[in-house]
């Protein structure tokens, strides 16, 4: 196997997706298929050679070839993403390295059995790569995102999200809210917890594959909480993508 | 604010697989899926599930369980130092150790 190398890309498109939250279409002169769950590292560096590292999870599934889509949050005093969201127009150059990782992937093999996928903010983003793969290939297994977002307008891919829940009725999304709902919203209102947990899982048949992706703390909290249910232990993978915001 | 080291500590915590990047490129190859033994506590694991801190001067990783140190990689401008704690003679992985022995 070949080591991976550094190689520059080039940013071929920026989407706002939310108001904190942008996703950078990234054409790879040496593109190699990723799984999805798969991460990239950035580095930038800057003119005296200081240099700094970041992973960013890959968004788009395999089946978009010759590129990947990064999905950022912009994070207040962020030295990576603060220059990504304010620095960085289409047709600049960007350092980066990947697919990288074979433990936080959904596999072909896992596509019959229940899924459940479980993000905090832009903890969505690798679940997202699964779920377009998932799409792209036509699974029908029974599958929920369960998905943490503090605001209203925090809410990362909603439309697709809704769309792919439409279109396929073994999809499940299902949304909480942890600050300021929705006017209207019926929904869930607080913290993933073990009694959510409980009725999210309920009408699955058979022991999901559980897929945990945000802040530390959010993932830390979940995967203790889905051990409490009864999930085994190897049925439970998780990325932690750092602190958790104020 | 978080001022308590042992709460900075805890929010900045990652896992295995956020530093698999590095270890790639330093041995050739995806570690993630490592079977690894903590020489503490002599739990079994893989790597991806190892706790990882990376914003000191190098990367340091520990065990999930007792916390104990299992790896510590450094990045100097002459190269990359790793240290590997060894109390017992039970190693953290011969794959990886031998992969990085091979590069020192
Ligand atoms: C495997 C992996 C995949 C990741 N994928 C993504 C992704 O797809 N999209 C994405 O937006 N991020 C992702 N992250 C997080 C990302 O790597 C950076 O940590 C994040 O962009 C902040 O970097 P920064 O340089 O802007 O902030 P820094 O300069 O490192 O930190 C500035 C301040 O923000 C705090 N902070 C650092 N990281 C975070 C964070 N993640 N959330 C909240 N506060 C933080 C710090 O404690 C500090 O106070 C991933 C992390 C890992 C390990
Ligand atoms: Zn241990």
């Amino acid at each position: 196997m070949k080591k991976i190398q550094w190689q520059i890309a080039s940013v071929k498109a920026i989407v706002q997706e939310t108001p904190r939250v942008k996703t950078f279409t990234l054409q790879l002169p040496d593109w190699i298929p990723h799984l999805p769950g798969q991460h990239y590292d950035l580095r930038l560096t800057a003119e005296d050679g200081y240099q700094a590292e970041r992973s960013y999870s890959i968004a788009s599934p395999p089946e978009q070839t010759d590129e990947i889509d990064l999905t950022i949050e912009l994070i207040d005093d962020g030295e990576v993403s603060s220059y990504l969201h304010d620095g960085i127009t289409v047709g600049d150059p960007l350092e980066v390295r990947g697919p990288i990782g074979g433990y936080f992937v959904w596999k072909d093999t896992m596509a019959t059995e229940p899924l459940v996928l479980i993000a905090g903010g832009s903890g969505v983003v690798p679940l997202m790569a699964m779920l377009r793969h998932r799409a792209q290939i036509g699974a029908t297994n029974p599958t929920v995102l369960l998905f943490s977002v503090r605001m209203d307008n925090g809410v990362i891919y909603q439309q697709e999200l809704e769309r792919l829940a439409e279109q396929n009725t073994n999809f499940r999304l299902l949304l909480t809210f942890t600050r300021q709902p929705p006017n209207g919203w019926t929904g869930y209102q607080r913290r993933i917890d073990k009694e959510m947990l409980q009725e999210v899982m309920a009408p699955l048949n058979g022991q999901p594959n559980c897929f945990v992706c945000g802040p530390t703390l959010l993932v830390e909290q979940v995967a203790s909480a889905l051990v409490d249910v009864g999930l085994p232990f190897e049925r439970i993978r998780t990325e932690r993508f750092g602190p958790t915001g104020t | 604010m978080i001022t308590d080291t042992d709460a900075i500590d805890l929010a900045l915590r990652l896992d295995g697989n956020a530093v698999a990047g590095d270890f790639q490129a330093l041995v050739g190859f995806d570690v993630t899926m490592l079977q690894m033994v903590c020489t503490h506590c002599l739990k079994e694991g893989i790597f991806a599930n190892l706790l990882a801190y990376v914003r000191g001067p190098g990367i340091v990783l520990r065990c999930p369980t007792c916390e104990g140190l299992v790896l510590q990689l450094t990045k100097t401008p002459l190269g990359v130092v790793v240290y590997v704690d060894e109390r017992t003679d039970r190693v953290p992985n011969e794959t990886l150790l031998n992969a990085i022995n091979q590069l020192l």
